[in-house]
């Protein structure tokens, strides 16, 4: 089956997010594919590079980074709520002067009609919601 | 045939019993699955759910809490793996939180 997956909650603020990535890990396990992974709200926070989680605690960005690259996954992250939360690539960092840019490698920053093309292309949507 | 997750024990939790259909599954996951224990503040939620109501916790989020062994006979502890089957049983999934 196809599926894409909303990710809504930061890493480590709530179980969210790594909810869902052991979900999208077990998806592929399983032989399912994933058409899209939407990273919204909150959920935008997984795609910054710049997070230095403690040694100790899983580095859940990095993870979302090792499956997306490891299986061509197209990531997309909702573009208003990435701005307004500082995850930039360098276009946004160009458009809106800005002195740097977080967006990790794999990710996307793009809109909400994305994820309405992935509830018609997918055959099941899973959310993850705070 | 809808399968509901809910993530929280309280208020989401009530919100999707009183708007489950016949044929429809609940999966407990995260601090949801506190509320696979007997009674939550005096109140039994599961008292009028149809015993054909399918009723599942996520092992991984029961174990992390220490309640595996806690729960009530009528759920069902199911692992990842099963968390995506019966995603593709069910015809759709509502997340509650």
């Amino acid at each position: 089956m196809k599926f894409s997956i909303v990710i809504n909650g930061a890493p480590w603020s709530s179980p969210s997010a790594l909810s869902a990535l052991q979900f999208a890990e077990t998806v592929l396990d399983s032989g399912h594919d994933i058409y899209r992974l939407f990273f919204y709200q909150d959920g935008v926070l997984n795609s910054s590079c710049l997070c230095v989680p403690p040694q100790d605690e899983e580095d859940i960005p990095a993870r979302w980074q090792a499956l997306i690259e490891s299986n061509d996954i197209d990531a997309v992250v909702c573009a208003a709520s990435a701005l307004k939360r500082g995850i930039l690539d360098k276009a946004e960092e160009d458009r809106y002067d800005k002195s740097g840019h977080n967006l990790r490698q794999g990710f996307t920053i793009s809109g909400l009609g994305q994820l309405i093309d992935a509830t018609q292309q997918s055959d099941r949507v899973i959310s993850f919601v705070i | 045939m809808i399968l509901h997750t809910v993530n929280k024990k309280h208020d989401c939790l009530q919100t999707c019993i009183s708007v489950l259909g016949e044929n429809d599954a609940i999966l407990l996951i995260e601090d949801g699955v506190y509320a696979t224990m007997a009674v939550n503040n005096g109140i039994d939620v599961w008292e009028n759910i149809p015993a054909s109501t399918r009723l599942f916790a996520l092992e991984n989020d029961l174990v992390a809490r220490g309640i595996s062994d806690k729960i009530l006979p009528r759920f069902e502890s199911i692992t990842l793996s099963q968390f995506v089957s019966l995603t593709c049983e069910y015809d759709k999934v509502i997340s509650w939180g």
